[in-house]
């Protein structure tokens, strides 16, 4: 049976920073059926997020490309998903440290998780970040960089994906966890002597 | 691995101080076997906090130390702190009294590790509160260790922060409090400038230190008005300075040199190598050895990246202005008995003399 990969096609468009609505893609006429004929893929026959994601971001996001164009590549790509083989080759977590809006950059911190490197600090452009990631460019916000070496074909090309941690909205539960736990905390406190 | 040798004399004080270019600590011989702990960072070997190591290196017993200091709860002063916390459990732990208020033990509890944990800094901070039975609030004025020591009194002092400091402080933390369900957990920024850091006196009887921490000046509050308070101010002068934040023109004060400092003076201090921030800068090291007899750091070689060429240049691809963030892990000691009339420096590691560079 063929996989409707609709779902995923929303799924993996926002993590590459071209996020797309489904009814986005639906008013978009004739492509949405060539689009998705091209996504049915048999059961099994490999994933396509690292391949879209190399290929659309971030060049895509920066140059905010028509509808048409994004449906080309994609269905370029996923025909030749087989021939590709995309592997990571850095991963750091980083935290940012302040943004300069002027000069459009975030300075940051880089922990390495895949490659074992030293920590880095250095500055990053804000056009690697996604337009959904935008708003959550602030100190102190956690993201994950991935640098991939991605052979299709023989040829070797790099790609990166740059992705912000979202997190969600304070629960009830973690709000009484707060209250609670700052009674405990104070609870401990001592007299100290002073001058 | 370092070689410290062997412990200080009971009669010898002794303050060393760690550095790797991201984080701090300090250790200090009171006499007679106790110690005083402030802040921590970890040494680049075993990743475990650098003044426990050393302390096991020279042959203190746990019970040695007397008092834990978290001057303030920013990540490059407190990475391993709750361990100290837990192997020093005869010691005295004193945090800033901001959290010794339900709006900062709030800010401490959501950003920490029960409901959120968002922020390194006071996550570290957290483990080392829940691990104790009680936990000591310091502000101006809070002594923090006295005893009489083979006929020497010894005292140290938390001269910050001030009361209009310490309100500026729970205002910044109230306003990351959470109150209602309809907002994102969000991230919890420091404090800039830094106004709320606990500054040391140490009082030796014959000899005394000053331990800047990162305590900056700004708005009449931080070292301005340290030096307007009577009690502070009046603390005998130093003749060894931690100097404040790294070097940096922001934790500087001429009063701090004129008034609670004598004329020859030892600086030691240590680097922060963080993206574009990298203190001290050419314009405060030539400032740093104006004003000192002596200026030691305790990390100063390379910042140059590390890692293959190949990767870094791919690296460079996205990441400008790319620097390593340790720039090689060192201590600066500085020995004194009683009976000698001025302090033995000793270098360790990546520690050098500072020198002017070109800007």
């Amino acid at each position: 049976m063929p996989r409707d990969i609709n779902q995923n096609f929303d799924r993996q468009f926002s993590k590459t920073g071209v996020y797309l609505q489904r009814d986005t893609l639906e008013r978009s006429g004739r492509y949405v059926s060539s689009l998705q004929n091209s996504l049915k893929q048999p059961e099994g026959s490999g994933a396509i997020s690292d391949d879209v994601n190399a290929t659309i971001a971030p060049s895509v996001g920066r140059l905010a490309p028509s509808i048409e164009a994004l449906g080309a590549s994609i269905k370029q790509h996923v025909i030749r998903d087989a021939d590709v083989q995309t592997v990571p080759l850095q991963v750091w977590e980083g935290r940012v440290v302040s943004v300069d809006l002027d000069n459009q950059t975030m300075e940051v911190f880089l922990s390495s998780t895949l490659g074992g490197y030293e920590a880095h600090t250095g500055d990053i452009d804000l056009q690697w970040v996604s337009e959904q990631d935008k708003d959550l460019v602030v100190p102190g916000a956690v993201f994950y960089l991935t640098l991939f070496k991605r052979s299709k074909r023989g040829t070797v090309e790099n790609s990166q994906e740059l992705r912000f941690r979202r997190q969600p909205n304070w629960t009830k539960h973690q709000l009484a966890l707060i209250s609670k736990g700052a009674d405990a905390l104070l609870a401990k406190m001592g007299t100290p002597r002073s001058l | 691995m370092i070689d410290y040798g062997v412990g200080p004399q009971h009669d010898e004080a002794e303050l060393i101080i760690f550095g790797p270019g991201f984080g701090e600590a300090i250790a200090v011989h009171l006499g007679e076997g106790n110690w005083l702990l402030v802040d921590s960072c970890l040494d680049e070997e075993r990743k475990e906090p650098a003044s426990s190591r050393y302390l096991d290196s020279i042959g203190v017993l746990p019970d040695s130390v007397k008092t834990i200091v978290a001057s303030h709860w920013h990540d490059d002063h407190v990475r391993g702190i709750s361990k100290l916390a837990e192997k020093y459990s005869a010691a005295e732990f004193y945090l800033p009294a901001v959290f010794n208020d339900k709006e900062g033990a709030e800010f401490l509890e959501a950003y920490s590790g029960t409901a959120a944990p968002q922020t390194r800094g006071s996550h570290e901070l957290f483990k080392a509160v829940r691990s104790r039975a009680v936990v000591m609030p310091a502000q101006a004025r809070t002594i923090v260790f006295q005893e009489n020591l083979n006929g020497l009194p010894a005292r140290v002092v938390a001269m910050s922060p001030s009361p209009a400091a310490f309100g500026r402080s729970l205002a910044h933390m109230l306003s990351y409090i959470p109150r209602s369900t309809s907002v994102p957990i969000n991230h919890a920024p420091e404090l800039k400038p830094n106004l709320e850091a606990i500054v040391l006196h140490v009082d030796l009887g014959h000899e005394s230190l000053l331990l800047g921490s990162d305590l900056e000046d700004a708005q009449g509050l931080g070292w301005t008005a340290m030096l307007a308070d009577r009690i502070c101010s009046a603390l005998p002068q130093s003749s060894v300075f931690k100097v404040a934040h790294h070097g940096s023109e922001t934790g500087h004060h001429d009063g701090i040199w004129n008034k609670l400092l004598q004329s020859e003076v030892i600086s030691v201090l240590t680097p922060f190598n963080h993206g574009k921030h990298r203190l001290p800068n050419p314009g405060d090291r030539v400032r740093l050895l104006n004003r000192s007899s002596q200026a030691y750091i305790s990390s100063d070689a390379t910042r140059k990246p590390a890692m293959p060429g190949a990767q870094e240049k791919r690296l460079g691809d996205v990441l400008k202005n790319m620097s390593r963030v340790n720039s090689g892990f060192g201590a600066v000691r500085l020995r004194k008995r009683r009976s000698e009339s001025s302090w033995r420096v000793e270098l360790f590691g990546a520690a050098q003399p500072i020198v002017a560079q070109a800007a």
